[in-house]
């Protein structure tokens, strides 16, 4: 046997005498390792046929969509001498990432949304790649200076989610799109087309 | 006793000794896994899943109510121990048993005023688990009803042991 096998300098234990362990003990290491990967698989096989789990995404996208929508913190306009949020009415100063972002602030979040505002039905019906899978929207300022078309539940995740989300896939691990259009005045007096996309991971 | 091989008997020795803890380890392993899968086809598992969303669901609609808000949510026949924390909810058979897996879901709600305690089953009689939810001035709070005890932290239920 060569002096440099590699299982043999890892068998090798020197005792007082020199003596050295047989190889064929190392060999059980990646045995027990194996005959552990085979119960994991066998595991999972099972796994696989047993139903452990629903889906809610879809019921969780509209809840959170109305989230933005309806709490105080959200980008509905607040009337704040009578602490009263008006539900319907978009505040595009508080349409924001930054607003949204604090309201669905969470570590690691297993669901993601971006809320893109239209003016007018035409932009909504031209923005069509807004809703995923598409193209990426463009993020437009509605004015030099002003807020954006577009704010985030968290954009990070959102932007790495989104090619998976385009790309369709099933199963676990896969991102699936949940899509919705609300119907909203502006506090400018003008009404807009609101679209959520909510990614969510399976 | 195992001794390091010289000769030919010492070294099937000590190859048992090894042989015979690999098999403890794989007993091991595959006894837990063997636990989670009949957890599993029994539905105990998907029991512990569903009422998790259900309740975390409940909770982002609570904090969503653009008003205030009183949700009374029923276990209904389930006897289930809720722990919501961290804007986390666990939902175990006995949260004391602390290598049962639990089933798990998160609601939004990742800030100071989060809800948090332990809901426990006062006893086996048939009355549903109540869990109270509410939001008034746009804090939530909640509080159990029925058969049904709230706990602060879980050294109240399971002792500090």
């Amino acid at each position: 046997m060569k002096k440099n096998n590699w299982m043999l300098l890892l068998a090798r234990q020197k005792k007082g005498d020199g003596g050295i362990l047989s190889p064929k003990m190392v060999l059980l290491i990646p045995d027990l390792l194996f005959t552990v990967v085979v119960i994991v698989i066998t595991y999972f096989f099972v796994l696989s046929i047993i139903l452990t789990k629903t889906s809610v995404s879809d019921v969780e996208s509209t809840i959170l969509a109305s989230y933005a929508h309806n709490s105080k913190e959200g980008f509905s306009l607040l009337d704040a001498k009578l602490d009263r949020v008006y539900p319907g009415v978009v505040d595009p100063a508080r349409f924001t990432t930054v607003n949204l972002e604090s309201l669905f602030a969470k570590e690691n979040p297993a669901i993601v949304g971006r809320f893109v505002k239209n003016q007018t039905i035409i932009d909504h019906l031209r923005q069509q790649e807004a809703k995923l899978p598409g193209e990426p929207v463009r993020c437009i300022a509605t004015e030099a200076g002003g807020p954006v078309n577009c704010a985030y539940t968290n954009q990070k995740k959102f932007e790495r989610w989104a090619p998976y989300a385009r790309v369709g896939g099933k199963g676990e691990g896969s991102v699936k799109p949940y899509a919705e259009v609300r119907y909203v005045d502006t506090a400018g007096g003008k009404g807009a087309v609101v679209e959520t996309v909510f990614l969510a991971a399976s | 006793m195992l001794r390091s091989g010289l000769g030919k008997r010492g070294d099937t020795t000590v190859e048992m000794g090894f042989f015979m803890i690999a098999l403890i380890i794989a007993a091991v392993v595959a006894g837990s896994f063997i636990q989670k899968i009949v957890s599993d086809i029994n539905g105990e598992t998907f029991e512990k899943n569903y009422i998790a969303r259900d309740i975390a669901l409940t909770i982002d609609v609570v904090y969503a109510a653009p008003g205030d808000v009183e949700f009374t949510y029923s276990l209904k026949s389930f006897k289930l121990d809720v722990d919501i924390r961290e804007s986390k909810v666990d939902v175990k058979k006995n949260v004391c048993k602390k290598n049962e897996l639990p089933g798990v879901y998160n609601f939004f709600g990742d800030r100071e005023d989060a809800l948090k305690g332990i809901i426990v089953k006062k006893d086996s009689g048939p009355a549903p688990m109540l869990i109270v939810f509410s939001k008034k001035g746009g804090e939530v709070t909640m509080k159990a009803d029925g058969n049904a005890a709230l706990h602060e932290a879980i050294s109240d239920v399971c002792g500090k042991a």
